[in-house]
């Protein structure tokens, strides 16, 4: 039990590496389109506002 | 064998919850990888269904003010908004701050009603006595220190007009309006905006499940009344609620741009009791559903209650043992620098060396999920997502998240001390408003 326990403990490991590096990749790609449209959204609230 | 069996059962139990939190934030990615590109439009809607606004207020002097404002002053076509404000069994000064404003010379000729209530049934008892008196086609609620954003309103009603037939509910986000005052609010903070930006978007993208905050939402009035209303003195009214509406098979959506601003507790005491409410409204409402596990019912109720029965059964039983196991061995360890003869209680044997180092590994790898998960959903809001707030996630996890375990256990001996002993468990603990 323990021996293939100790097999499942390496899987899993390697899974959780794997899955926490695509996170943080992920999280960079949200976190640069996020500021991006957040600017562009400033931008046309401004021309909106202006418009009025 | 009893311990490596333990062990082995409270890591697996963990690993899979670990799997559920990376399915949720992956449902969040796959969601934020397409709505982080979107631009905002406020375009006039093709339809302005009457809304009635109901504000519960007891004993909220010191907010009410601002929120009254914040709701009169919505993106919406007045003619089509009714407030209803409750001054629910005030020793304060609560009505009077609502008569002040709604006098202002601005606000004069809207259709506000003010109604100082003297009843039991708490919240829920406030918003089933507003069902009986609203005019408005859907019932809108804000608590007292929730200050709708000028469009929250206007994001709901966009969201509702997509499918009104299904949608009998939509929900917006809460955000913290004093997280910057103290350790425990920026932790709050941080728990919310994981809920609302991973957990809310993520189970809406994936599964179309809603979950009603208890703010910042619209609801049909007359669907609300079809499955009868709110259960008075429930203690998560929202909970309850949003399982009766999954049970019909209708729907409870997302405006994921709808937001309002809300004062979370600054106190340890004031957090600690709010959070066992919760915790005490939420078991509640999952042991009432259990047996629809066993029955014919709906899928997103199903899987609800599987999530809640999960989370708050096994998933804190794992943790709680997990403890305990740490604890021991710890316990252990120093006690052998007096005796060293001392067995550690929970080992491996043979295999103790690498498989220790394989847990301790994973161990520092949930640490990291932890704070990476708090990381995407910061950053999914402009401006948020900064260096302080890794280090404020690093020590949230050894202080404030192990508060939920306490919370936990507090909340199971209650429920169940309730039933044995018969006491009323509905009770809340009122939590202190500041002047921001």
């Amino acid at each position: 039990m323990i021996t293939s326990f100790w097999w499942v403990s390496i899987i899993i490991t390697l899974l959780f590496f794997i899955s926490i590096a695509v996170i943080f990749v992920c999280q960079w790609i949200v976190y640069f389109r996020i500021e991006r449209t957040a600017l562009a959204q400033m931008k046309l609230n401004e021309k909106e506002g202006k418009r009025r | 064998m009893i311990s490596e069996a333990l062990m082995i059962f409270t890591l697996v139990s963990i690993w899979i919850s670990l799997l559920m939190s990376m399915t949720t934030l992956g449902g969040a990615i796959h969601f934020w990888l397409q709505k982080s590109q979107e631009l905002v439009y406020i375009t006039p809607l093709p339809s302005y269904p009457k809304v009635t606004i109901v504000v519960p207020a007891h004993n909220e002097e010191i907010v009410i003010a601002q929120t009254v404002r914040a709701i009169l002053d919505l993106h919406y076509p007045a003619e089509r908004v009714e407030v209803l404000l409750f001054a629910d069994n005030c020793n304060d000064r609560t009505a009077q701050e609502m008569r002040r404003i709604a006098d202002l010379p601005q606000y004069r000729s809207r259709e506000v009603k003010i109604i100082e209530r003297v009843g039991s049934g708490g919240k829920a008892g406030v918003l089933n006595d507003a069902l009986n008196i609203a005019h408005g086609e859907y019932i809108g609620v804000y608590d007292a220190d929730a200050m709708p954003e000028t469009n929250a309103l206007y994001f709901l009603v966009k969201k509702l007009n997509e499918d009104p037939a299904r949608y009998m509910a939509v929900f917006g986000r809460n955000k913290t309006r004093n997280a910057k005052q103290n350790f425990l609010t920026k932790c709050i903070n941080q728990e919310i905006v994981v809920t609302q930006r991973v957990q809310h978007c993520a189970i809406w993208h994936m599964f179309k499940i809603g979950r009603i905050p208890g703010t910042n939402f619209i609801i049909n009035r007359d669907f609300a009344k079809s499955i009868g209303g709110w259960s008075d003195g429930a203690l998560t009214e929202d909970t309850d609620i949003s399982f009766k509406i999954m049970q019909s098979g209708k729907l409870i959506a997302l405006a994921y741009n709808s937001e309002a601003f809300q004062q979370e507790p600054e106190r340890v005491h004031d957090y600690y009791f709010q959070r066992l409410r919760w915790a005490k409204g939420n078991y509640q409402v999952v042991t009432r559903n259990f047996t629809v596990l066993f029955k014919p019912s709906n899928w997103r109720v199903k899987l609800e209650v599987v999530y809640y029965s999960a989370i708050f059964f096994w998933f804190n039983a794992a943790i709680v043992l997990s403890n305990v196991i740490f604890l021991a061995n710890i316990c252990v360890l120093i006690a052998r620098a007096f005796e060293p003869n001392l067995a550690i209680p929970f080992t491996f044997g043979d295999s103790n060396s690498s498989l220790m180092q394989i847990l301790l590994l994973n161990w520092l790898l949930m640490i990291v999920l932890y704070m990476l998960q708090i990381s995407f959903a910061l950053s999914t809001q402009y401006g948020q997502a900064t260096t302080d707030q890794i280090w404020i996630s690093l020590a949230s996890y050894f202080t404030y998240s192990q508060l939920f375990i306490l919370v936990s256990l507090h909340a199971v001996l209650s429920v169940f001390l309730d039933a044995v002993l018969h006491r009323n468990g509905s009770v809340w603990v009122k939590t202190k408003r500041f002047n921001d």
